[in-house]
């Protein structure tokens, strides 16, 4: 399953909202990858989500695979967009 | 040279802080296991600091600020680094301490490359991880933080991040082998309050046997307690101090006056949000002196406008009613910012540095200036420009400052309060433009420790030229006097935020003079408003007079020592 996001709080994928992120994605069982202009990385570990450098309003994608894909693409989706606030 | 820092008698067992030591790339390789163990060993060491830093930041500071320690246990905790390092050691043959480095230096490469400010400030945050991890290997000889029981700390010299992680509850006085003064442990041991002697040579060699210790912070030494009698004496001389200090207490609330009512206004001397709680605690009458270097120092690239106006807005609102003032970017040669670009100069100290980097760097200056007009919300705020030379310059920047308030009018958002312009005195040419310069400001503030270096040409590092140095010299008060009376003419505001300000010999001499303000560290607000109580205007002014008439140094000494004698009995 891929879904396609686009950050929308103001600093970006910083420190705290990747962690947030990361340890969300954590939770699930599915692989969970980021894709963003042909990298792809673990959305797991906070270091790759960070070391994309993702910017307010730049989109990316997240490839969800495995038993419980349906519950994290929607719980992952929500907190994107409410700007990592859990 | 030994220095007493920081008043007060501590009694108890050596901690000591060894200096972090080089990584030993040689180690012979013990085999997978017992290798492995060790990194996982080092890995449990430094999240049980961090989150002791966690907890602590929670509490003492805020949730926002905490996170950032939050990641960094993420960050430690992750697979992309945890994985390479147990593979190089268990399938490559290599020591933690190689294994450690390569992983790091992988992803240290991936933040600094990246294109953005951010990435390559976290660069900095992996390189201090890096550098707790390879500690931890070695928990022997491990800058220890943490202390299992109450003592004495005594270290090399302790860094800004080392000062943050101490555990001060722990701490009941610090001995340090470099340092003086002005360093960071006597900076933060006066603001705890906790005594501190330094330029202790050996001491973590010469200590780290013993016992027991004692430090007396008034005289600067450090003794070997032996005998129960011995521990007697030490414990009576500091249940005396501490029956003084309770005394203090009965300062708080009270206000500053001499016993016939002459008030001075005596407020804080602070570096960040800790001394700041420090100097609510011991009543001081405001903020006398914030300096903002700590916020620019030790990252890649300048605080935004937004975390700087967050930082001045905690200050400012720390105390609404009050005056804070806020010292723009003191900063020159002689302190290396990688993001300011200062030519290398012959001689830093008389070169491009505070007011005259920042006009250069106008960008830098006016995001300051806004970050501390937005965080005015109480119409408390009061800019001061550091290493002023002329009136002039006041002008220039008073005209900038105004315009960026006006910028910032055009947004309705923004609410218009009441702010006051100043200027350091440091720079001996500006006391003689005392009137042109209350044209454009309000409040003049007299940096002591500067003033002494321009006016002697002698720089207060250095140990040869010690006794030139120094405050009991007739021209240098003076100097002051003048710069007093031209001040109080010209209508202007008139303070001290340097270390004379705080010291109880010369507060007559400043009373009489005519300061109406103070500014000192946090927790010395509290004696001098008990000497403010013992003294009366007309006999400072006696012992100005006095004073003035002296023939040598040694004499300016014995009458004002004479005079403090009279006021103890």
């Amino acid at each position: 399953m891929e879904l396609l996001l686009k950050i929308k709080n103001a600093e970006g994928l910083h420190a705290r909202p990747a962690g947030i992120l990361a340890k969300k994605a954590a939770e699930f069982q599915s692989n969970i990858q980021i894709s963003v202009g042909g990298q792809v990385k673990s959305a797991k570990s906070i270091m790759a989500l960070m070391s994309l450098g993702l910017k307010k309003d730049q989109e990316f994608k997240l490839i969800i695979d495995g038993p419980d894909a349906d519950n994290a693409s929607r719980i992952l989706a929500e907190l994107v967009n409410n700007e990592f606030k859990a | 040279m030994a220095t007493g820092v920081s008043k007060g008698i501590a009694i108890g067992a050596p901690l000591i802080l060894h200096p972090p030591r080089e990584v030993d790339a040689r180690r012979p390789y013990q085999g997978a296991a017992p290798e492995a163990a060790r990194f996982r060993e080092a890995l449990r060491l430094v999240e049980s600091d961090i989150g002791f830093l966690i907890e602590k930041t929670l509490r003492e500071v805020g949730s926002e600020e905490a996170a950032i320690f939050e990641a960094h246990l993420m960050m430690i905790q992750d697979e992309e680094i945890r994985a390479p390092i147990f593979n190089q050691i268990e399938t490559e043959g290599l020591i933690p301490e190689l294994a450690i480095r390569n992983a790091f230096e992988v992803q240290i490469g991936v933040f600094e490359a990246a294109d953005s400010d951010y990435l390559r400030e976290r660069a900095l945050d992996l390189r201090d991880l890096e550098r707790q991890l390879q500690a931890a290997l070695h928990p022997e000889s491990r800058p220890m933080l943490r202390f299992e029981s109450d003592g004495i700390l005594v270290a090399e010299d302790l860094t800004p991040s080392q000062t943050l992680l101490l555990d001060r509850t722990r701490i009941k006085g610090i001995i340090t082998e470099k340092g003086g003064e002005t360093s960071h442990s006597a900076i933060i041991a006066r603001t705890l309050g906790i005594p501190a002697v330094t330029g202790i040579q050996n001491a973590i060699e010469s200590l780290k046997a013993m016992k027991c210790i004692a430090i007396d912070g008034r005289e600067g030494s450090v003794f070997e307690v032996e005998s129960k009698h011995e521990r007697e004496y030490f414990e009576a001389r500091m249940l005396e101090e501490q029956y003084d200090l309770k005394s203090l207490q009965a300062f708080i609330g009270k206000p500053s006056v001499t016993h016939d009512q002459h008030s001075i206004r005596l407020m804080g001397n602070i570096g960040g949000i800790v001394d700041a709680k420090a100097a609510l605690e011991s009543d001081n009458e405001g903020i006398g002196l914030f300096r903002t270097e700590f916020l620019f120092m030790g990252r890649k690239s300048a605080p935004t406008l937004a975390e700087q106006k967050k930082a001045y807005s905690e200050i400012l609102n720390f105390f609404p009613k009050q005056e804070v003032v806020i010292r723009t970017l003191d900063i020159g040669g002689d302190k290396p910012i990688e993001y300011i670009r200062i030519a290398k100069e012959e001689n830093p100290f008389l070169g491009v540095r505070a007011i005259r980097y920042c006009m250069k760097d106008l960008p830098l200056f006016t995001t300051q200036i806004k970050a501390m007009l937005l965080a005015n919300e109480h119409g408390n705020l009061s800019i001061m420009l550091p290493m002023v030379s002329r009136a002039s310059e006041v002008q220039e920047i008073r005209t900038l400052i105004d315009s960026c308030h006006e910028d910032l009018k055009k947004d309705s958002e923004y609410r218009s309060m009441p702010y006051k312009v100043g200027a350091m005195v440091e720079i001996p040419s500006l006391i003689f433009e005392m009137k042109e310069l209350s044209r454009s400001a309000s409040f003049v503030s007299v940096g002591t420790n500067d003033l002494m270096q321009y006016s002697f040409a002698v720089d207060r590092m250095n140990p040869e030229l010690r006794t030139l140095y120094t405050p009991y010299h007739l021209g240098f008060l003076r100097m002051m006097n003048l710069l007093a009376s031209s001040a109080i003419d010209a209508g202007l505001s008139l303070g001290i935020c340097g270390e004379l300000g705080g010291q109880d010999d010369l507060l007559p001499l400043w009373v009489a003079m005519g300061f109406d303000k103070l500014s000192m560290t946090p927790s010395e607000v509290l004696p001098k408003r008990r000497l403010l109580s013992k003294l009366t205007l007309q006999s400072c002014q006696g012992l100005l007079n006095e004073v003035l008439k002296a023939n040598h140094e040694q004499e300016i000494k014995m009458i004002l020592s004479t005079f403090q004698r009279g006021l103890a009995q």
